[in-house]
């Protein structure tokens, strides 16, 4: 059965990543460009930003020690038949 | 950028009011995004034993970890999202104009305004039970043409809005009626 590292699941995430982080700059630039006068706006700013480090410490210290190579099997599991004769009796 | 510029205030134009959707508006939104941001941590706590299993495993552990990293991140951003949204949708008054500002996601922003000489009737409208109670509403705007008419939706005291654009209105008819005065009719021959 053909198998896969499992870094290959970093390539979605790191897809995400950037997705994430074109919104994320799209939405500062709206707040600081509309909504910069008011105190909420820089408050949701350092907020999110807050959050958003919390988000990725919390990734980046549960995924100290992944061995990244590790393989996973792509397919269902087989069964390995000892006699046809469970299929046609 | 503050409101005067995002206004192109005038010189003898005076900001009476900006106003936003009422804030449990927003709070709904709040709940709703708290619930889906915590239930990944709750799943965990309840069902610790098995969790504890799978973050164990060598190949399924890093691949759950990776997959709440993911979700927790586009709930963040949807939120953000959200949050600009509803940050951003003003409604201005001013001693001339009516300007709305509405930001529909995140790449369209529509900006219009109603001069105060055009309006023909304002009516303020509280329908349901939390309305009631918090006292939000709508504020609706006709105008003489055929344009839709404007709508604040969900602002803070719907009734109070009203009053002060009906004095603003008169205001606004009286100073019109000062600075043009009525020339006399000619005489008939």
């Amino acid at each position: 059965m053909p198998s896969i590292p499992i870094a290959v699941f970093l390539i979605p995430y790191v897809i995400i990543l950037a997705v994430f982080g074109l919104f994320y700059l799209v939405n500062v630039y709206h707040l600081v460009h509309y909504g910069a006068s008011t105190t909420a706006s820089r408050w949701a700013s350092v907020a999110f930003l807050g959050a958003t480090a919390c988000i990725l410490l919390f990734t980046y210290t549960a995924l100290q020690g992944t061995d990244w190579t590790t393989p996973i099997s792509l397919g269902l599991p087989s069964f390995e038949l000892t006699s046809p004769d469970l299929l046609f009796p | 950028m503050n409101v005067n510029e995002l206004i192109h205030q005038k010189a003898d134009e005076q900001v009476i009011f900006m106003l936003r959707r009422h804030i449990l508006v927003f709070l709904v939104t709040v709940v709703v995004y708290v619930v889906l941001f915590v239930l990944p941590f709750v799943g965990a706590a309840v069902l610790s034993e098995p969790v504890s299993q799978l973050l164990a495993h060598p190949t399924f552990g890093p691949l759950a970890v990776l997959g709440v990293s993911a979700y927790l991140l586009i709930l963040l951003i949807s939120f953000m999202t959200q949050f600009v949204d509803y940050h951003l949708d003003a409604w201005i008054i001013t001693t001339e104009r009516v300007l709305s500002i509405e930001q529909r996601g995140l790449f369209s922003r529509v900006v219009s305004e109603l001069d105060l000489a055009r309006v023909q009737d304002v009516t303020s409208e509280v329908s349901g039970f939390i309305p009631s109670v918090l006292g939000f509403g709508n504020v609706y705007i006709q105008t003489a043409g055929e344009r839709e008419r404007f709508v604040l939706e969900q602002v803070p005291g719907p009734d109070e809005v009203r009053k002060r654009m009906l004095d603003l209105m008169e205001r606004d008819n009286r100073n019109a009626r000062v600075s043009t005065p009525t020339t006399p009719p000619p005489p008939v021959a």
